[in-house]
């Protein structure tokens, strides 16, 4: 076990290198520069202003060069400056707003997985019953949805007209002269309609595999035999099927762990979240090399970490693999 | 009690009319798409303008009409790349094994791992916002899945005894490949493509959003909702024709692939 | 005394050191946080900020400064003259990525004569070069000899201006706070809090929370949907022209447009109130020249063509344009009159302008095309390259009218600004004649002359200048409009005791 962990840990690493050199050439090849998008069409910025910008950010070198020098500081951890504004370290302008993309990403998750699991569960043990037509209606028209159609219908009935929830941002004004607790009922109340949005249209995917995995399970022997002995119904259910329909999951739960510090930047743009979304985006139009990189080297880590776990996972519960490596 | 044929019919059905709306568009629509009016801007559903008028004075209804020709085009156009692309890599890498198989599992694993922001707005740039790099985009970062579910089912295929029989006799690859492995592998990559249709096109809705998408003055759903964007208190009309032909397209898509996964299942 | 003023932006700021500032959010937060040696005043006239007084000496060549004595920096440290030279140094300085350096490299030298006394002298009499003064001063004892990447000033900004920086939450908000001690009075509203709010619905929907003070709003919101009691109750709605203009640039190089006939017929085909009515439901008004309309640079006398598409289809005959085969398209020589008409995406009223243009062209006969493109690649492989036929894009113009960077023949290389290459010895001579001189009324008499003249030549059409729309919550007093904007004033603006609505916050030293 040990062993496999390894070496699928060793081959990642060429793979990391291709990804780097890939993501490299695709933004430097793409039209459009850094210093272009600082000057932004202002004539009061000469062409030799504009020129100094270029050697100043070491862009005027070959590609080999630029390359070189990027890999030799990721190599200690050192994704550089971004290149717009304020020119903070890459790692901190993410690492500031990683928190609120993660919890936002992870309390849906959770609420997905409480709404998709149960739903999974019951619409499998009377399949095109009422209740499994329902919501399977319901989770597709959530997945159906454009996000931003249904975030700013919501915001105008719950914000506008009932004004019962904020409309956007994360805290209210003068939030620091609350106390404590009132400020995390303010972050609650705040984070309330992305949450909902986020999951609801997201539910479908785990929802619909709950159920099938959960079916599947349901038409094995062992099932059978636990109803001929008449156990009641929910213990049934609960106690022996679900058990074994959520190994699947897990295995998708490992392959969403690059989704949970990626953001939408339509859902963080409507809502006002200064997440990673928004950051990903604005600094590809900018062509903010340093900070694509970043993203899109830390993106390639965590999704080839998540496809290790998802392996790990798959491998631990299945028993028959287990019992192999053990000879 | 409905039973999966139901949807599959009733899913079809909507599909199959919209089908036929988006390309008689240019017969059945009461106005010119592109025909701006502006005295006659922004006015509520009447005999005239069935689904109102927009902030330039120009049919909804025809604009949705010709919109749902984009959209299916797209969706369509993006589906048929991945399909293209993904089972030509995905029964090589079943069928040859080894270092080919090894290669191409690469490549599909260092493109999972681009988020597709960033290859979208590569392309776009290179090739500008239309219809042509939109499906380019959505095509080159969807063929993935299909790629796998093929190599899976033509490794299981692999063994199969008619395989073997056909390989004894003597026919070559190519052959096989066509004639006996791919009608086999294609249940599940039907339904993902179903799905796949559905997707592209909330991809589009998504891209118009960011400006990235097909530009005005060619109406697609996506860019009418964006539109309606800006009059949102103003005109409702605007908001809701074309965001509720987005979802009902989806979801007949999604309805229709899920109960085609059905039928595939139980036979 | 008291309240605090919520302002949404759709941007967030980029960076707090004033010279390297360039995006409008951060210009916003640099104007209320520094101050520069003059501004302008409500009449585009210029007055002293952190200079008291100035000379103008030997013809232009020289400016004496004369700075305010008893001005503290936010920190307690005294301003003074070599603040300045600090200031300067660094524009000038090629290792600082800043865009301003322009106006500051016409300058000869700088003296600190005293504590409170500087000179500049520059190298030809420059007229522009008194507004450029309007540069923010930045605090020596700061950041001289400091590492500006690696400092934390650049986001906690300590300057002489009326606001004092608190705090900056990226993505979320910005908080200043009054400074007590400034040099023209202490602000009545104590707080000021800059909201990201990155999309206009969005923005809307917050206005109609009272969750935003000051806003900028839509011409289509302007117009529908604050005439509701709500709005009319909580909100003033203020509307003055912007300081920049639309137009369509023709790129003179394409042998298509180099006749000055066929710029003249395009431009009569262009109902420009359609436009005005079309995209900003009139919120705008029609522009000629390269000047907004208030400035003493704008000739007025210069009144626009009409919309007229039979004056030019006259005028493409005259130039050789004509529907020989009957197909509806005009041709000369065999060739089809057809071409693209470019411009960036993120704009939409740019957009809707664009396709209610290219309707108009297309009924006189033009096959026009148009072709949105994304701004850095619009910038990097079109505009740079000059690879382009008709562009539709816009301007920001400072106060000053000096327009050498933009009409100028010498600015046409790749990466400037005369992006049609216009060239016109006259109008050549015209620009560099008013950079030189001081004398208010010789320059008014010379940029007007460039107005008329630009007009004839049609390097441009001119289509119009916006209005600037921003909805102030009704609580403020005090709130004057001008030609210059809304917050020139923003010191005296106050919010009478029982409506102040974040007043239970404590103002901490």
């Amino acid at each position: 076990m040990m062993a496999y962990l390894w070496r699928r840990g060793i081959s990642v690493l060429p793979l990391l290198f291709g990804i780097t050199l890939i993501s490299f050439l695709v933004i430097h090849l793409t039209p459009g520069t850094p210093t272009e998008m600082l000057t932004e069409l202002n004539p009061k910025v000469s062409l030799e202003a504009r020129q100094r910008l270029n050697e100043i950010y070491g862009l005027d070198q070959p590609l080999h060069v630029q390359y070189g020098r990027w890999l030799k500081r990721f190599v200690t951890f050192d994704f550089g400056r971004s290149m717009v504004g304020d020119q903070q370290p890459v790692m901190q302008k993410i690492a500031e707003r990683m928190p609120i993309t993660l919890t936002i990403n992870v309390l849906s998750l959770l609420l997905i997985l409480l709404i998709a699991v149960p739903i999974g569960v019951w619409a499998a043990a009377r399949p095109q019953g009422v209740f499994d037509q329902a919501t399977t209606i319901l989770v597709f028209l959530g997945f159906s949805m454009p996000t931003f159609w249904l975030a700013l219908l919501l915001m105008r009935w719950f914000g506008v007209q009932l004004q019962w929830l904020p409309v956007s941002g994360l805290h209210r004004i003068g939030y620091e002269a609350m106390g404590r607790g009132a400020q995390w009922v303010d972050l609650g109340r705040h984070l309330l309609l992305p949450v909902c949005v986020s999951a609801f249209t997201s539910l479908a995917g785990i929802s619909r595999y709950m159920r099938s995995s959960m079916v599947e399970v349901l038409q094995q022997d062992y099932i059978r035999t636990a109803r001929a002995k008449g156990l009641a119904e929910h213990h049934v259910l609960f106690r022996h099927a679900m058990r074994n329909a959520l190994l699947p999951i897990i295995t998708i739960l490992g392959l969403s762990v690059p989704g949970l510090i990626g953001g939408s930047v339509i859902f963080e743009t409507i809502f006002s979240i200064p997440g990673l979304g928004r950051l990903a985006f604005e600094s590809a139009m900018a062509r903010d090399y340093p900070m694509i990189m970043g993203f899109l080297t830390i993106g390639a880590i965590m999704t080839l970490i998540g496809n290790l776990l998802a392996d790990v996972a798959y491998a631990y519960a299945d028993p028959r693999i287990r019992v192999e490596s053990q000879r | 009690m409905k039973s999966a044929i139901f949807w599959v019919r009733l899913g079809g059905g909507f599909l199959v009319i919209l089908a036929v709306l988006a390309v008689a568009a240019p017969l059945v629509s009461t106005h010119d798409p592109r025909a701006i009016n502006l005295p006659e801007a922004l006015l509520p559903p009447s005999s005239v303008h069935w689904f109102g008028t927009d902030s330039l004075g120009r049919d909804v209804f025809s604009r949705l009409l010709f919109g749902a020709q984009i959209s299916l085009l797209i969706g369509l156009g993006a589906v048929g790349l991945t399909l293209w692309i993904g089972t030509v890599l995905g029964l090589l890498a079943g069928w040859f094994g080894g270092w080919i198989d090894a290669v191409i599992m690469r490549i599909v694993d260092i493109m999972l791992c681009f988020p597709s922001l960033f290859l979208l707005l590569a392309i776009i740039a290179m090739v500008g916002p239309s219809l042509t790099s939109i499906i380019l985009i959505i095509g080159l970062t969807g063929w993935m899945t299909v790629t796998r579910l093929v190599r899976a089912e033509v490794l299981s295929l692999k063994e199969r005894e008619f395989i073997q029989a056909a390989r004894v006799l003597g026919l070559r690859a190519p052959q096989i490949m066509w004639r006996h492995l791919l009608p086999n592998a294609l249940a599940p990559v039907l339904v993902s493509a179903t799905l796949g249709v559905g997707t592209a096109i909330l991809i589009e809705s998504s891209l118009s959003f960011l400006g990235l998408g097909v530009q005005p003055p060619v109406p697609s759903w996506g860019n009418l909702l964006m539109d309606a964007k800006g009059t949102l208190g103003v005109a409702w009309w605007q908001t809701l024709f074309p965001g509720l032909a987005i979802l009902l397209t989806v979801l007949a898509f999604t309805v229709v692939g899920e109960g085609l996964r059905d039928l595939s299942r139980r036979s | 005394m008291g309240d605090t003023l919520v302002v949404g932006s759709i941007g967030d700021a980029r960076t707090l050191i004033p010279i390297l500032a360039s995006d409008s959010a951060s210009a916003d937060i640099c104007g209320l946080v520094f101050n520069g040696l003059v501004k302008y005043a409500p009449d585009l006239t210029l007055v002293g900020d952190l200079a008291e007084r100035w000379d103008i000496e030997d013809g232009g060549l020289v400016i004496v400064f004369h700075l305010r004595k008893n001005v503290r920096w936010h920190d307690g440290v005294p301003f003074t003259a070599r603040d300045v030279q600090f200031t300067y140094d660094k524009l000038i300085d090629p290792h600082v990525p800043t865009p301003y350096s322009g106006d500051f490299e016409r300058v000869k030298s700088l003296t600190v004569l005293d504590d409170y006394t500087v000179e500049v002298r520059y190298k030809e009499p420059f007229a522009p070069g008194l507004a450029s003064w309007g540069m923010w001063i930045m605090p020596r004892h700061l950041l001289e000899g400091v590492d500006w990447q690696t400092s934390p000033v650049a986001r906690q900004p300590v300057g002489t201006g009326p606001y004092r920086f608190r705090r900056w939450k990226t993505g979320e908000f910005i908080e200043l706070v009054a400074n007590p001690d400034y040099f023209e009075h202490r602000p009545h509203l104590d707080r000021y809090l800059y909201r990201i709010i990155p999309d206009q619905a969005t923005m809307f929907l917050e206005l109609s929370t009272q969750q935003v003070d000051l806003s900028g709003v839509t011409p289509l919101q302007y117009r529908r949907q604050i005439a509701t009691s709500f709005f009319q109750t909580y909100y003033r709605p203020f509307r003055y022209p912007s300081f920049g203009y639309t137009y369509v640039g023709y790129n003179l190089k394409d042998p298509k447009f180099a006749d000055k006939r066929v710029r003249q017929a395009l431009n009569s085909a262009i109902n420009k109130e359609e436009i005005i009515e079309g995209v900003l439901l009139g919120l705008g008004r029609v522009s000629t020249g390269p000047f907004p309309p208030e400035s003493w640079a704008y000739n007025a006398d210069i009144s626009p063509a009409p919309y007229d598409p039979e004056r030019a289809r006259t005028l493409l005959a005259e130039a050789g344009w004509r529907d020989t085969d009957g197909d509806g398209w005009l041709d000369r020589a065999g060739t089809r009159f057809a071409f693209t008409l470019l411009t960036n995406q993120g704009n939409e009223p740019r957009q809707k302008a664009a396709e209610i243009i290219q309707r108009r062209w297309r009924e006189i006969g033009i096959d026009v095309e148009i072709r949105v493109v994304e701004w850095s690649v619009f910038i990097a492989q079109f505009i740079h390259t000059k690879n382009f036929e008709v562009i539709l894009l816009g301007w920001a113009l400072s106060r000053d009218p000096d327009v050498f960077d933009i009409f100028h023949s010498s600015k046409t290389k790749p990466g400037e600004f005369n992006l049609g290459s216009y060239q016109n010895a006259e109008v050549d001579r015209l620009i560099v004649e008013g950079r030189r001189t001081f004398d208010q009324a010789q320059r008014t008499a010379i940029y007007r002359r460039i107005h008329a003249l630009i007009y004839e030549d049609q390097p441009y059409t001119f289509l119009y200048v916006p209005d600037a729309l921003p909805l102030v919550h009704a609580r403020f007093r005090n709130v004057i409009p001008s030609v210059i904007g809304l917050g020139y004033n923003l010191i005296d603006w106050y919010v009478p005791l029982e409506e102040q609505r974040y007043s239970h916050w404590r103002l901490q030293p």
